[in-house]
């Protein structure tokens, strides 16, 4: 009886990475698989924006020769990724899924794209996403929005909406995302990936088109945490040229992945959790059942109350909306045509907010930060359930998309690291995801920990039906 | 009882003129029907940051505190 061997395109960025220095893999065959399933399924997902195919076949060649040659440039040499599309690559359309951006062809790479491309990436394309990193998915936008593979009627999230499609639908092997609110975990728990949402001030913003500059994070998604990690250990590092960035040590994420530290103390808001009568049904005790895991791998779980948490969405919302309103200001004053409504009208909330508003905002965010920081010294994580629903239907997205107060937006707000893993599937079969937060810059507990948790079921390695 | 919750409801079309001229003084020209979509939000977001306005003391400020009551005194700084 033989054992089916996976399609190329199911290997891990790990896999991959460990394939082709064996030369038991070639990056043009992956290359050629990852375009082929490409061509197989964007039309249905519209996860792409933008195929380069032909520079990716070239750089997949190069790859090849210096592994033929014995030279390892990078730890991702001939790994195919994808880039959402506000990311800036030198010479390639940059669009942010917007008509005001459509002409844009950056003259360099952004920061963490350069830094993808010195580790060995190779670059499938970009990838759609809300306009401009939020609002909410836009039928009338430049691009339409992508589609959830695990059920094509519904969103997956977003914004970093295509990074998601494409990766639960195997057509990249890793994406970057950008979370200003939540962007890269939301979609990562509505599609069952891997999103991480790094310390604030770890990975460079430079070349990334901005929403909210004191809430912006870049960050890695890809299908497992040890993906995750090899993706933020390319890209993490000290920017001066962010003003965001801060100058710190980058310790390795991918050694002692499994090495799980002893006595980590998670920190659940039950009393929160059970007080939403928001949350879906199976969101919940899909939740405990996770708790429960981590109690079996060693983890004492204590009860925390959130402090203010009826407030963040005031600090987060007002600050996120005044700054946002801040950079596309002129914009929506010169050409607001070239904006869509589902945009404009988040951004514009911004020119109803005072200056005093936005410094009460303020005011409160440190509030907040100063007490998240005091929980944190009894605890080593947060966990939360990632989204307090399932993938949601496509019917009237405006109106659905900001209706439930977020989870993630508050590791928006304190910079603390947050990713989310999958956890399980709804009956129908979508999945859900726990999200697990840490300290600022322990970004390496995090990913251990969520590595302990994913070995567990290894639900990555579910393929949505049909895929 | 009834009176009192009418007398509460917000004023419409004070609201509606309110976002309206922010957004003319933003220069950004808008339809009635995008400008009457902004006005649930634009609710929304006083009525939140009035909870957030209140919630907050002097001591949210942590490196300069000023009470505007103590007129004429020496502006309270904390390290």
């Amino acid at each position: 009886m033989s054992v089916r061997q996976p399609a190329l395109t199911e290997l891990t960025i790990a896999e991959l990475a460990a394939g082709f220095a064996a030369r038991e893999l070639s990056p043009v065959e992956v290359t050629d698989a990852y375009l082929t399933r490409i061509e197989e399924h964007n039309a249905a997902l519209h996860a792409y924006v933008l195929v380069t195919a032909e520079r990716a076949r070239a750089d997949a060649l190069a790859a090849e020769a210096a592994f033929g040659r014995g030279e390892v440039h990078g730890p991702l040499q001939g790994v195919p990724i994808a880039l959402k599309d506000l990311y800036e690559t030198a010479g390639i359309p940059t669009t942010g899924n917007s008509r005001a951006y459509l002409d844009y062809v950056p003259r360099a790479d952004g920061a963490v794209v350069g830094k993808l491309a010195e580790a060995g990436a190779i670059f499938l394309g970009k990838l759609v996403m809300h306009e401009l990193a939020t609002g909410a998915p836009d039928l009338d936008g430049p691009f339409p929005p992508a589609r959830n593979p695990w059920d094509l009627d519904r969103m997956p999230s977003g914004s970093s909406s295509g990074s998601a499609s494409a990766l639960a639908a195997r057509l990249c092997a890793g994406s970057l995302g950008s979370d200003t609110g939540g962007s890269i975990r939301g979609p990562a728990s509505w599609c069952n990936i891997v999103g991480l949402k790094p310390t604030y001030g770890l990975c460079s913003r430079r070349g990334v088109m901005p929403l909210s500059w004191s809430l912006d994070h870049v960050g890695p998604m890809a299908r497992t945490v040890e993906d995750a990690a090899m993706l933020l250990q390319a890209i993490a590092g000290f920017d001066p040229q962010d003003d965001g960035s801060v100058d710190v040590a980058v310790p390795d994420y991918r050694a002692g992945l499994a090495d799980l530290p002893r006595g980590l103390r998670v920190g659940v808001p039950w009393s929160y959790l059970e007080s939403r009568a928001d949350l879906g049904v199976e969101v919940l005790p899909t939740f405990r059942t996770a708790i429960t895991a981590l109690e079996g791998l060693g983890m004492t779980v204590v009860p925390i109350e959130l402090p203010l948490v009826d407030l963040v969405e005031a600090i987060g919302n007002g600050i996120l909306v005044s700054e946002a309103y801040t950079i596309h200001e002129r914009g929506l004053r010169e050409n607001p045509d070239r904006y869509g409504w589902p945009f404009a009208s988040r951004v514009l909330r911004g020119a109803t907010m005072s200056a005093a508003d936005y410094l009460h905002a303020t005011r409160g965010r440190g509030r907040f930060c100063r007490a998240m920081a005091e929980v944190m010294r009894g605890v080593d994580l947060i966990a939360t359930p990632t989204s307090p629903a399932p993938a949601e239907l496509f019917d009237d997205p405006t109106g659905v998309y900001y209706s439930r107060p977020s989870f993630t937006r508050l590791f928006n707000v304190t910079g603390q690291p947050s990713i989310s893993v999958p956890s399980g599937f709804t009956a129908h079969g979508l999945p859900l995801g726990l999200m697990l937060s840490g300290r600022p810059f322990a970004d390496r507990v995090v990913l251990q920990a969520a590595h302990a948790y994913e070995q567990i079921d290894r639900l990555y390695l579910r393929m949505p039906p049909g895929f | 009882m009834a009176d009192g919750v009418a007398a509460e409801r917000p004023d419409e079309t004070h609201d509606t003129a309110q976002v309206a001229a922010l957004m003319a003084r933003a220069g950004v020209r808008l339809p009635a029907a995008q400008i009457a979509e902004l006005v649930s939000a634009y609710r929304a977001d006083r009525a939140s940051f009035e909870r957030l306005r209140q919630a907050l003391t002097p001591e949210d400020e942590p490196l300069h505190t000023f009470d505007a009551r103590d007129r004429g005194q020496t502006p309270r700084m904390t390290p």
